[in-house]
């Protein structure tokens, strides 16, 4: 039970600091992600499941996917411990939500965008710490 | 434990063929007769490689799909070439193996979205494709040209593999859904019996698998089915026969 706590802090951390695509604020300041919006439970022996449910600020589908890219490569990078990750939009936020959580819950598709050197470059700048 | 099958003395890394491709080289297959391999690409193009003693050589490069080429199959003929794409469609690809040329003779678009798989019947000229859609599709080739032939509904989500029974009669497909669907046609066997086909599900396997399940392979020699799953683990099932009475 203090794993969990310990690890859901540790994901609050990390995505906290993330910077929106757009905007000069972080995540956090936009309140695209809050301190209820991590979810993390026990899958296997020293192995979890993260949860991430995400508000995006505008409908825009595009921004909301690439927000959750963002998610999911600083996490995957970052989490200390072993694990599984989930990212939604939470519910009732957007019109494509479906399409959207799809999206980024698909890997190959995830890795493919992850080869666009376009797409890579914001995305290092949206979760890279500044110094 | 199970021993060794003759174990060699190891294995040497005889080739890397790494000048082809511009991106992620996603799937490959070796031809039936061995001579060729193809390498699909995310770059969207799908290079067939000539084995040669002392190396591999490039004899053709299927270019056309407009992004990710995510998957590619050989007909056990050997004659026919199969491809998918995230721009939704399935290439058929006819072989000419004299002149080691290629020609596309049919673009299906019968998919709704991205296509992960495709994979060929044993014995017929009869093609599957898995996608991002939730469906699986049939395809075959009636007067000159290829059209899609049957769809089978009912995954939940991304379809990710197929595996076809040796028989050729049932077909495996493995989703994001994590459930395994086993398919059967049902309709009269007849060829003549319009351009559709009818397939059913008859056996769903769930519970089993706490994630995506990536891959399923069958094997043809024993009927054992093995899947790929994203929950870090390699499962496998036996169809249980009914006792002998």
């Amino acid at each position: 039970r203090f794993l969990i706590a310990a690890h859901l802090s540790r994901a609050s951390d990390i995505i906290r600091t993330i910077r929106d695509p757009e905007k000069p604020n972080t995540l956090e300041e936009l309140e695209v992600v809050t301190e209820n919006c991590v979810e993390v439970q026990e899958i296997g022996e020293d192995e979890y499941l993260v949860i991430i449910r995400f508000t995006p600020t505008v409908p825009h589908c595009s921004l909301a996917t690439l927000i959750g890219l963002c998610l999911r490569v600083k996490l995957q990078r970052c989490l200390p411990f072993r694990h599984k990750l989930e990212i939604y939009i939470s519910e009732g936020t957007h019109s494509t939500e479906e399409d959207i959580n799809k999206q980024i819950n698909d890997k190959e598709r995830v890795a493919a965008a992850m080869e666009n050197p376009n797409l890579r470059e914001i995305v290092e700048q949206c979760v890279t710490e500044p110094d | 434990p199970l021993s060794p099958l003759s174990p060699g003395s190891g294995w040497a890394c005889r080739a890397v063929l790494s000048d082809a491709h511009t991106r992620t080289v996603r799937r490959v297959a070796w031809s039936p007769c061995g001579h060729y391999l193809a390498s699909a690409s995310f770059d969207g193009t799908t290079c067939v490689w000539k084995r040669h003693e002392d190396g591999f050589e490039v004899v053709a490069t299927l270019e056309g799909h407009e992004n990710e080429v995510k998957s590619v199959a050989w007909a056990p003929s050997g004659t026919l070439l199969a491809t998918c794409s995230r721009d939704k469609s399935v290439w058929v690809w006819e072989v000419d193996e004299e002149e080691e040329e290629f020609e596309c003779v049919s673009v299906l678009s019968a998919h709704t979205q991205d296509v992960k798989h495709v994979a060929w019947h044993p014995s017929l000229q009869l093609l599957a494709s898995a996608s991002y859609d939730d469906t699986v599709r049939l395809y075959r080739e009636d007067e000159d040209d290829w059209l899609c032939c049957a769809t089978l509904q009912g995954h939940g989500s991304t379809v990710w593999g197929l595996a076809w029974e040796r028989s050729g009669q049932r077909l495996l497909s493995c989703s994001d859904d994590r459930t395994l669907r086993l398919w059967q046609r049902c309709d009269t066997q007849g060829q003549g019996s319009g351009s559709e086909q009818s397939w059913q599900c008859v056996c769903t396997l769930s519970g089993y698998h706490g994630r995506s399940i990536y891959d399923v392979a069958w094997c043809h020699l024993t009927g054992a089915v093995a899947t790929a799953c994203g929950d870090d683990a390699v499962r496998v099932f036996e169809e249980v026969m009914p006792a002998s009475p």
